[in-house]
Order: C-alpha cells, then sequence, then structure tokens
C-alpha cells in the first residue's frame, strides 16, 4: 500500500493534526494483507516535524514491523531531519530510501 | 590576517546575536513573558490564541523569505524550530494558560538576518517535567532535561522530542536562539551552546531565534 503524504498536507507540524491522520488511515490499514508493505512517499512534503511523526510514523513503525518503507525521503530538509532523528528512538527499523 | 578576519567575523557573529536579544521586540517579549501579573492586552497581531493562526504567520513568513531568495533549506529548517517550539507552548498548556491563553510571536527583518521571538504565559519547563520527573528541583535542571534527554511531559506518551530537535537544528546548522523559561536560559550561537541564568525569570517559555544572514 503507498500513502503519498502530501495528502495529508504539505506541512505535517502537530500532534493534532498527526492523531487526526493516524485516525483517518485506519480504514485503510484494516484492509492490508498481512505481509504487504506501507510505503509512504514523502513528495512535495514541505515540512514534518517529531510533533507529526511521533504520532503518525511512530505509531505505524511500532504496529506494522518489518513492513514499513519511507520513500523520497531526502528531497526536502525536514523530512530528512526528523525522520533521522526519530530514527534512533524507533527498536524496529524502517527502510528509509 | 586571516585569524584577524576570524576573530572579526566571530565578533560581528555574537554582536549580532547580542542585538537580536537587546532588539525592542525581543524585549517586549521577554518583558510581557516575565511580567507578575497580566500583562497589558497585545495586538491580536502578535498575541495568537491558537496554534491555526501561529501556523499562518510562519507560512506567511516563510513565503515573503522565499521571495527575498534566502536559500530554500534554510527556511525549511527555521519553519520546523518554530513550529516545535510552538507545538510546545500548545501542547502542554492547553486549558493551562497563567493568565493570557497562546502565545506572542514578533517577526523582524533586520540588515543582519532575521529575528523570531515566540513567548508564552503558560506553566513553564519546571512545572510540565516535573509531572512526570518528580525529582526535578530547578529551572536550570529542567531547562537542560528537556533540551537534552528525551521525555515527554504528557505521560503517558513518552515521547517529548521537540526541544531535542530543536536542539539538533541549531547545532547543525547555525541557527542562533535564546531559549528562557523560569530563572534558567540556553543559547546556542554559532552552534556553541550555553546554559544561563534568566533576569528577569520568564514565567512561561521565551524563544528568541535568529537566522542569520549568509
Amino acid at each position: 500500500m503507498m500513502l503519498l503524504m502530501k495528502n495529508f498536507g504539505e506541512k505535517l507540524d502537530s500532534r493534532p493534526a498527526g492523531r487526526e491522520a493516524w485516525l483517518a488511515i485506519q480504514p485503510k490499514l484494516r484492509e492490508i494483507a498481512q505481509e504487504e508493505n506501507i510505503t509512504l512517499d514523502f513528495m512535495d512534503v514541505l515540512l514534518l516535524t517529531p510533533s507529526f511523526a511521533d504520532e503518525f510514523i511512530t505509531n505505524l513503525v511500532r504496529e506494522y514491523p518489518g513492513h514499513v518503507i519511507l520513500s523520497r525521503t531526502r528531497e526536502n530538509i525536514t523530512v530528512q531531519k526528523t525522520l533521522e532523528f526519530l530514527w534512533e528512538t524507533w527498536e524496529q527499523k524502517p527502510v528509509m530510501q | 590576517m586571516g585569524s584577524c578576519s576570524c576573530i572579526t567575523t566571530l565578533l560581528a557573529t555574537l554582536s549580532a546575536m547580542h542585538e537580536a536579544i537587546f532588539h525592542p521586540l525581543s524585549r517586549q517579549a521577554i518583558t510581557w513573558a516575565s511580567a507578575v501579573k497580566e500583562p497589558i492586552l497585545l495586538s491580536t497581531k502578535q498575541c495568537l490564541e491558537t496554534r491555526d493562526v501561529l501556523r499562518a504567520k510562519i507560512d506567511s513568513l516563510t513565503i515573503r523569505l522565499m521571495r527575498q531568495g534566502l536559500k530554500e533549506d534554510r527556511i525549511r529548517l527555521l519553519d520546523a524550530v518554530l513550529s516545535e517550539i510552538g507545538s510546545n507552548a500548545f501542547d502542554h498548556n492547553i486549558g493551562q494558560w497563567r493568565d493570557v491563553p497562546g502565545v506572542f510571536f514578533g517577526i523582524e527583518e533586520t540588515e543582519d538576518g532575521v529575528l523570531c521571538v515566540l513567548a508564552d504565559r503558560g506553566q513553564g519547563l519546571l512545572t510540565t517535567l516535573r509531572r512526570v520527573r518528580s525529582e526535578l528541583t530547578n529551572d536550570a535542571e529542567a531547562l537542560r532535561v528537556a533540551f537534552t534527554e528525551r521525555l515527554s511531559g504528557r505521560a503517558p506518551e513518552q515521547r517529548g522530542n521537540g526541544l531535542k530537535f530543536v536542539r539538533s537544528i541549531l547545532l547543525q546548522d547555525g541557527i542562533d536562539l535564546w531559549y528562557g523559561s523560569g530563572n534558567a536560559a540556553y543559547t546556542v550561537v554559532r552552534r556553541e551552546e550555553n546554559w544561563m541564568e534568566a533576569d528577569p525569570p520568564i514565567l512561561g517559555c521565551c524563544a528568541i531565534l535568529f537566522l542569520r544572514n549568509p
């Protein structure tokens, strides 16, 4: 399954927004097959901060260990820095592209 | 000659941050955040009650800086730092403001760079962090924990990455900061950090950011 992160907003910057996005994708997540990967594509995202990422990506990484792929993470400096920063805190490391 | 030029550059940089801290806008924010009684009402342009209004102000700043031709990466990083500091103010103080809800936010473009101030009249770091770390005894300890340890003041979230992230950006990417809470302050100037006293004490938190011109 591919999730275009820009669909949640160009600027992903707060806990409430991250929590809202997490709740919004629950129906989609219930539909995926057990071994299916979930790819988050960061194309055209202008801002990502740990506040949003903690509520959304950290939850995803924790609940779907070994099945999360983070794609186009080096096109925006804040996406890159936020994901590198949180990487240390994740027990199960996602694939980062 | 080389070292002389280096010292001149360093002095100019330190002077620019000094000017940022003593800029009328910064003094206004510090006075507002340190007033014991409810301060004089600021205009709605400066006092932003909700995070959405703060987001709109930061967006408007980033668009303006992009038009001026500043490097996009630096603008995005400034946006991230302002967002995290602003988010902290709302996340930790919602429903618990001392008197004035929201944040004081101001921007001033100077000859040397862009000055941004963001302050709140919330609970401050010590009160917030004591909820999850009861052994904290003073503002200096709380400030150090906030910027260096992963600890959330919103247990059981167990996160609290915001100010650590801010610190990592400041140290890697050269945005200058003065941050005060209670009677403690933390500064990063040209990637050099220092811990000091804040006088007057800041009741909530106050951040003065300075994005130097290249």
